[in-house]
């Protein structure tokens, strides 16, 4: 491969890294599918932090359900 | 008198030509940056120390002598070890869970490569390099370290210094380079877009990652397997989260020895004759083109992206340019970009992480390339 063409050697290696990584790509995306994140187990603190302050604020109040919006 | 004549002779300070004070002149540069623009300082002062050491008249302290660092050279660099355990470490410390949780980025991470083929081109049908040398200039693009000593070493072990200085110090110049070229690629508009946070990635999903990407990539391209086998043995140490030990040694201690040895190798490499030549100019040169095409394949990559996805899918381009493989900077720069040009209302960081760690991979795979398709 030595006396090839580096232009051929470049376009193929470039294709190359390109398809590999759209491999690895779909390869993770099947894997993050087959093995998807568990629901997070709501954080205690963050809910005992939430619920004192809107008992403070709301007494009586009670807090059923926390959701983050990004 | 003649015994003292004789001292006198076999001193370096006899021995001492112009060549070795320019060399202590760019060593002094290269230590400067490092102390006060805090530029790469875990590797510019070893390689600017090593510098002066290899210009020592007499003194046998450069790589391709008979002395100590000879040794380091011969049995670190040369045999392909040091930079292969470097990815270990860099394993450990690298999180690829933005990759994971947005694998589209993988895409970006190859095409940010662009530059790596372009400064080769240009090396071998502009300026005369051969094919090797060429190669090995061209991986200056990939913007890593490890990487372009672990090729140049192979193909060109005459031009590592050159090869290794310009890829480290644009590497630090990442910041300088980068927001012009990404302000020439991008509107206003795209600069706006501002992504969802990506989808969360199972613990299973993180600990495939590097054995399936361990197995596929070394099966693909053998040659790569020394870089992407050891970087993804240092991933799922730091991801097992049963390894406590081994992850901090090969992330800590392991990784922090062989940035010694590796960056005083390397600027042992640096001796005057080696060092000041025209070659040297052409790879500096050669070295600021590969990084900006790198810059711009990823940036016009995401917009082609762009025209196939719906609009609430859309990528913010800039994090294209994250796809050279200066983990973490070329993120952070983009980061810092569009988060200055929206006043803060879009800040990308962590999906420009996503391109930024799949360049380390794209680099390395295209490392593997050159060396099974040049030797």
């Amino acid at each position: 491969m030595d006396s090839s063409n580096l232009l051929v050697i470049c376009a193929i290696a470039f294709v190359a890294v390109f398809v590999l990584l759209v491999i690895l790509a779909v390869i993770m995306r099947a894997i993050i599918a087959l093995f998807p994140q568990a629901d997070s187990v709501e954080d205690a603190a963050l809910y005992a932090a939430i619920t004192a302050v809107a008992q403070a604020n709301y007494p009586g109040t009670k807090i059923t359900k926390i959701e983050e919006i990004q | 008198m003649e015994t003292l004549t004789e001292l006198i002779q076999n001193s370096g300070l006899a021995n001492l030509d112009w060549g070795n004070l320019v060399m202590f002149v760019i060593a002094g540069v290269l230590i400067y940056l490092a102390i006060t623009k805090n530029y790469e300082p875990l590797l510019l002062i070893p390689i600017g120390f090593g510098t002066i050491l290899a210009n020592l008249p007499l003194a046998e302290m450069g790589a391709y002598d008979n002395g100590i660092i000879a040794l380091i050279y011969k049995s670190g660099i040369k045999t392909e070890l040091l930079p292969p355990i470097i990815f270990l470490g860099v394993g450990v410390l690298t999180d690829f869970r933005p990759l994971l949780g947005r694998p589209i980025t993988f895409m970006l991470g190859a095409a940010a490569q662009l530059g790596i083929f372009v400064a080769a081109l240009g090396a071998a049908y502009l300026l005369g390099f051969t094919y090797k040398e060429a190669a090995a200039i061209g991986i200056i693009g990939g913007a890593d370290g490890p990487t372009s000593i672990f090729l140049a070493s192979q193909l060109a072990p005459h031009l590592l210094g050159p090869i290794a200085v310009a890829a480290y110090s644009y590497m630090s110049l990442v910041p300088i380079i980068q927001p012009p070229i990404i302000r020439m690629f991008t509107s206003k508009k795209e600069r706006e877009i501002d992504m969802p946070q990506a989808r969360p990635v199972s613990k299973t999903a993180v600990i495939l990652f590097p054995i399936v990407t361990g197995i596929i990539a070394s099966l693909a391209i053998p040659s790569a397997a020394p870089l992407i086998g050891l970087l993804m043995f240092g991933n799922l140490l730091r991801e097992c989260g049963v390894t406590e030990r081994l992850r901090k040694t090969a992330g800590g201690a392991l990784i922090d020895i062989v940035t010694l040895f590796l960056g005083l190798a390397v600027g042992a490499t640096m001796a005057a004759e080696h060092f000041l030549t025209w070659q040297t100019i052409m790879i500096l040169v050669l070295g600021a083109f590969a990084f900006a095409f790198s810059t711009a394949g990823g940036l016009v990559f995401a917009k082609i992206i762009n025209l196939f996805l719906p609009g609430t899918k859309k990528i913010n381009p800039c994090i294209g340019a994250a796809g050279v493989s200066a983990v973490p900077m070329a993120a952070r720069v983009v980061q810092k970009f569009v988060s200055d040009q929206t006043n803060g209302r879009v800040n990308p960081l962590m999906p420009a992480m996503g391109p930024n760690v799949a360049g380390v991979i794209g680099s390395a795979v295209a490392a593997g390339i050159f060396l099974s398709l040049l030797t």
